[in-house]
């Protein structure tokens, strides 16, 4: 089926990055992006290529119905298992490391036994989410590509830049989708309970050690132990959003157990100085974000945006063929790009997209979404 | 290095969701929200009907086609032909 043409590229301006997804599904439904096989070039200091670990394959597959199920860490890969997307480079920025540089295939499908979704991908990133199975059911390949991309990526020699392009491999037709905290990236959990060092202190607690070997059935081993630390912590977590304590906690009484109990304590009375409510579900999730090296975390200054937009994203995006669609997502809300910088860096960026293209006026979804809080 | 978690917990139902339009004004008789789309996905077609003037057509659909979808080509559809 030919696809149609939007008269102009549409800008969809986001707070949460998983909304951009919407607007992906509705251009392919729209028969403007191909029902398979889009490209998404992703800008972003975060890869947000996660899963739900309860997100099952059917659940992926299941059109629209899916979107209310996902969340800002998790948003790509179920648009990937149901075969709409299939190519994601992530360009990010110097400070985050999340994955080696490099492309290759991944292939993301349902577990046999649980029919949840998992990638066939022995990197850290998955095995400390307990996410790698060596099985999958309806599996789906995509090509995987991590850059990093600096004010300096693309001032090189006309040859240099052209290699860089074209390691890249962006073809048409493909979405382009930005996280404005590419362009200067805070971390909403550092300062969280900052004055009895939380931070550090759910570092033991979270902490995943990666394997030294990567057979099958080591690999097994580490992501049933991960799966099982991380749900008696889910556990421990939900029962202290409950009661406020663990006195009358059912479940297994381990090392985790005394570890959080302990921690508890100390927010608790921490919460009690600062006359407010603890956070528990806070606290869980910056947990999360504690295996191995914490959360990339880079407050740019005026001068280094500027030179991001001006340095990195235009010569990048001349050197492309235009996107069909251009996402945006402010990602400020959760603190990842400083409250502070985030009108400036979205007019920057917006005004280099409308210069770089024939745009529709941007729609700030960001403004009219009626998103609880 | 960790991976990004949201602060904030998830509401029991996200209304981020922009709802899409089910019913649309008549592209012949001008009737304000007169058309209808039935979907038929098993088939990936889909018809859009005028309850007032009646006219109607009929499209291919994939499985995240929406009625505004639908009623785009009809749209589009007219346009081509004149």
């Amino acid at each position: 089926m030919p696809l149609k043409q939007f008269k102009r590229i549409p800008i969809y301006v986001v707070e949460e990055h998983n909304d951009a997804l919407q607007f992906i599904y509705s251009a392919i439904g729209g028969k403007k992006l191909p029902l398979e096989g889009t490209a998404l070039l992703h800008l972003d200091a975060h890869p947000d290529m996660l899963i739900d670990r309860k997100l099952k394959g059917t659940e992926a597959r299941s059109g629209r119905n899916v979107l209310p199920l996902l969340q800002i860490e998790n948003w790509i890969l179920p648009a990937i298992a149901a075969g709409h997307i299939s190519q994601v480079v992530w360009l990010r920025p110097p400070w985050a490391r999340q994955f080696c540089d490099g492309t290759r295939p991944i292939y993301v499908g349902d577990h046999p036994t649980t029919g949840e979704l998992r990638v066939d991908s022995k990197e850290p990133y998955y095995l400390s989410d307990a996410l790698y199975s060596a099985h999958l059911k309806n599996k789906r390949k995509f090509i995987f590509t991590s850059t990093e991309l600096s004010d300096t990526s693309l001032a090189g020699d006309e040859i240099s830049n052209q290699r860089y392009l074209e390691n890249l491999n962006i073809s048409q037709p493909y979405v382009l989708d930005i996280d404005l905290d590419f362009f200067s990236t805070g971390n909403p959990f550092l300062m969280l309970y900052e004055n009895i060092k939380l931070y550090d202190r759910l570092l033991p607690i979270f902490d995943f050690e990666l394997p030294d070997t990567d057979d099958d059935e080591t690999l097994a081993k580490v992501v049933a132990s991960r799966e099982h630390q991380l749900e008696q912590l889910e556990k421990l977590f939900q029962h202290l959003e409950q009661d406020n304590n663990l006195d009358k906690y059912e479940g297994e009484k381990s090392r985790l157990y005394i570890m959080v109990a302990e921690l508890s304590e100390a927010i608790l009375s921490e919460a009690e100085r600062l006359k407010e409510e603890p956070d528990w579900w806070a606290v869980f999730a910056a947990g999360c974000t504690r295996d191995q090296d914490g959360l990339p975390y880079h407050i740019s200054s005026k001068e280094e945006i500027q030179r991001l937009v001006k340095n990195a994203l235009v010569p990048l995006l001349k050197g492309l063929p235009p996107p069909v669609l251009i996402t945006v997502a402010r990602s400020t809300e959760d603190g990842y790009c400083p409250p502070q910088q985030v009108d400036y860096i979205q007019s920057l960026v917006l005004e280099a997209l409308k210069e770089l293209y024939d745009t529709e006026e941007p729609a700030l979804h960001y403004l009219t979404a009626n998103t609880l809080k | 290095m960790g991976r990004r978690k949201s602060k904030r917990k998830p509401p029991p139902k996200r209304k981020a969701i922009e709802p899409l339009d089910q019913q649309f004004n008549c592209p012949f008789c001008n009737h304000e929200k007169s058309c209808e789309v039935k979907m038929d996905r098993a088939r990936n077609t889909a018809r859009i009907q005028c309850r007032v003037c009646l006219e109607d057509f009929q499209t291919t659909t994939n499985v995240l086609s929406e009625p505004i979808d639908v009623y785009n080509d009809w749209v589009d559809a007219c346009e081509s032909a004149n």
